[in-house]
């Protein structure tokens, strides 16, 4: 799990440092970007199994960059999880269809957080166990 | 044609009547003339054979007196100028005044005359027979000659009608030669009152023909007393009350047109086939259409928009009422209502009614709104997460964090600082949108207010080291919200020292612009792009939105601004170039 990269993509810089203290305290190495631009930049220059995504971003919106990332325009497959405050089930939907693996609106418990990116990071080692 | 003919006849029947009359008062007249002329005739004849008769009675009547008898008889023709002839009663001539007393013994037995077998019968006998003996016709009248009661022969006076028949047949020119004569003057007579009596009826006609056009202004004038006068008050009489009804009508139809086309909501009115009857102005501005193409032509035809079409078909074809909602993408993109109803005409649909309703502006407010309420739901649960996710941090472990705990500390309470800002700019707003507000007005003096407002960013402004100027005139009375006036200050002083550069500055003049008054705010800041000023006073709106919330932005400054302002009926507005500064200014009526 040491090398196990999560990207968190959120403008808001406080809770962009919220969500990456609490990764790193349990043991995660995270990549902290705000905006959609440097979010593509990242994706495009390595994998990350995990993307923690926002969704009202500056530039390109998170939608935008799911739909990139489930249709591998930039970097493989992750895991993305959506943040946002749009607690709209249209909102839930679009990003259900564009193939978000999870929906987290925002306030969100912390400790939710973490248990579903343990949840989803335990799947995907075994899964790189099996593929090497 | 119906005028020519109406005189023709009428010249016509004048030239029977004329005809008629003449000739059967010619031949009853020529008839009875004739008999009384030629009975008179006889009866003098018969007369004057009576008067001989009875002085040859006493005599001898025998063969042997022919001479004398013929000498007498000569003698008694010579006084009443006839010719008279003594006939025995065998029908042998006696006597003859014509011929001499030889010449009778040769004579034809007469006693097959008829007026001679009357005589000799013992009465009276008359005929008018051509005479061989003097070659023309002659009147013969015959009396019996008697002597104690017998009949010894007869006394036969003639008289040629040459005379008579020459006057008979001048009275018969005059008759035929007047006939012509009488005919032309009853032709010029006729023709004149045939065009007496046909004038007026032109006239009428003609004046007919107006009104069949439909101009009922026109009167007939005939004054008339006779049927025509009649016919022409009458007329007239009728073309008044058409006049008024047609105006009337008119006037209704005018005022029908006028809503009609006054109408914000386009209406089609279509027959039972779908084919256009009428369409008001708005339906030519939607679809960029000429009443006078459009009118006639069946619907899909003159608009081609399929929806419509087929909301029309399925209305006639249903006869119910038929409600979409439709998008028309050209020339720019407008949503619309369609409303058809189907017109009724002896229970069977006979058309319908379409009205379309423009309803863009109505679904851009709602998607402003729903925009607003996602902005502010957004707005309201970003510093929340902050606010719960480090408050469970802190509680999870991170208070025992000596290097961070302090600062999630700071994190929460900036942000429930933010959280206080946006709900008091939430309600400021919300007051400011609400229907039945009041601005207080009192007359306030402005340059001590914005010396108050700048008193509040003291040390802010010496943090930033921002020069201030307050360049309004002392005294400058306004009349006008003065808490209000105040907040608007605040805001637009506020954010030109927030998104002021270092040691910049901003200004504060005013300027009178007709009877409004123009305060302006400078500051020497970063400025807005261009594409963005058209938005700045829209809520939520903003340039640089991470930029904004690291500034404790909420995006409703500028909005309450122009709210604040527009209820003094003033205006707001921003001049700026991208890097070098901005100076918002709004207007207070006097």
């Amino acid at each position: 799990m040491d090398n196990f990269r999560i990207l968190v993509v959120e403008d808001d810089k406080d809770i962009n440092g919220l969500i990456a203290y609490n990764l790193r305290k349990n043991g995660f190495l995270v990549e902290q970007v705000f905006d959609g631009l440097e979010a593509r930049k990242a994706l495009v220059q390595e994998f990350f199994p995990i993307v923690i995504l926002d969704i009202m971003l500056p530039g390109i919106d998170g939608f935008d960059i799911c739909k990139d990332i489930k249709e591998s325009i930039i970097g493989h497959k992750s895991y993305v999880i959506m943040i946002s405050a749009k607690a709209s089930e249209q909102d839930k939907l679009y990003a259900h269809i564009l193939g978000a693996d999870c929906y987290i609106t925002k306030p969100f418990f912390v400790k939710d957080l973490i248990s579903v990116i343990k949840e989803i990071s335990a799947l995907s080692t075994r899964e790189y166990t099996v593929e090497s | 044609m119906k005028i020519r003919s109406l005189s023709f006849k009428l010249i016509l029947s004048y030239a029977l009547i004329i005809i008629l009359t003449f000739s059967l008062l010619g031949i009853f007249l020529y008839r009875d003339l004739k008999r009384n002329y030629l009975k008179d005739l006889t009866n003098s004849l018969t007369n004057q054979a009576l008067l001989i008769e009875a002085q040859i009675s006493p005599l001898s009547v025998g063969k042997k007196d022919i001479q004398s008898l013929n000498n007498l008889v000569k003698d008694l023709s010579a006084k009443i100028n006839l010719r008279a002839t003594l006939i025995d009663r065998d029908g042998v001539v006696l006597a003859d005044s014509e011929k001499s007393s030889q010449e009778v013994l040769i004579m034809d037995n007469h006693a097959n005359r008829p007026e001679i077998r009357f005589a000799l019968g013992g009465a009276v006998g008359n005929e008018i027979r051509y005479s061989d003996t003097l070659k023309m016709d002659m009147l013969y009248v015959a009396v019996p000659l008697s002597r104690n009661d017998d009949i010894i022969g007869s006394v036969r006076l003639a008289i040629p009608l040459t005379g008579v028949q020459k006057m008979f047949a001048e009275i018969k020119g005059i008759l035929v030669l007047s006939i012509p004569f009488s005919l032309s003057l009853s032709f010029i007579l006729s023709t004149f009152f045939a065009l007496k009596i046909i004038k007026p009826v032109n006239k009428i006609i003609s004046v007919a023909r107006k009104y069949s056009l439909g101009n009922f202004s026109h009167r007939v004038y005939h004054e008339a007393n006779d049927e025509i006068g009649e016919l022409a008050l009458t007329l007239n009489k009728m073309a008044k009350d058409i006049e008024e009804k047609v105006s009337a009508i008119k006037d209704q139809s005018q005022q029908l047109t006028a809503v009609f086309n006054s109408m914000i909501e386009g209406v089609i009115v279509t027959s039972k086939a779908g084919v256009v009857v009428s369409i008001n102005q708005a339906i030519e501005k939607v679809f960029d259409v000429k009443k006078q193409d459009v009118e006639g032509r069946h619907f899909l035809e003159a608009i081609r928009n399929n929806e419509i079409s087929g909301i029309i078909d399925l209305t006639l074809k249903e006869g119910s009422q038929i409600t979409k909602e439709i998008i028309l993408v050209f020339p720019v993109q407008r949503i619309f209502e369609v409303n058809a109803t189907p017109i009724f005409s002896d229970n069977s649909v006979n058309g319908a009614l379409v009205v379309i309703h423009d309803i863009t502006e109505i679904r851009r407010l709602e998607t402003v709104r729903r925009d607003f309420v996602a902005n502010v739901s957004h707005e309201l649960k970003t510093p929340l997460t902050s606010i719960k996710g480090f408050v469970e941090t802190l509680l999870e472990g991170a208070l025992e964090d000596k290097e961070n705990n302090r600062n999630f500390l700071k994190i929460i309470q900036t942000h429930a600082d933010r959280l206080d800002t946006l709900v008091n700019d939430l309600l400021s707003l919300s007051k400011l949108e609400s229907e039945g507000i009041e601005i207080r007005k009192s007359v306030f003096d402005l340059h001590s207010q914005v010396n108050e407002v700048l008193k509040g960013f003291k040390s802010r402004l010496k943090d930033k080291e921002v020069k201030v100027e307050n360049l309004l005139p002392e005294e400058l009375k306004v009349n006008a919200d003065e808490d209000r006036v105040f907040q608007v200050l605040l805001n637009l002083v506020d954010n030109a020292i927030k998104f002021n550069k270092e040691k910049g500055f901003i200004k504060v003049y005013s300027e009178f612009k007709g009877d409004n008054l123009k305060v302006t705010i400078e500051d020497s800041g970063c400025g807005i792009p261009p594409k963005d000023m058209p938005r700045i006073f829209e809520r939520f709106y903003r340039v640089d939105k991470a930029r904004s919330r690291e500034l404790g932005g909420t995006g409703l400054g500028l909005s309450i601004v122009k709210h604040i302002i527009e209820l003094h009926s003033g205006s707001v507005g921003v001049e700026s170039t991208e890097g070098l500064g901005s100076k918002f200014w709004f207007t207070l009526p006097k």
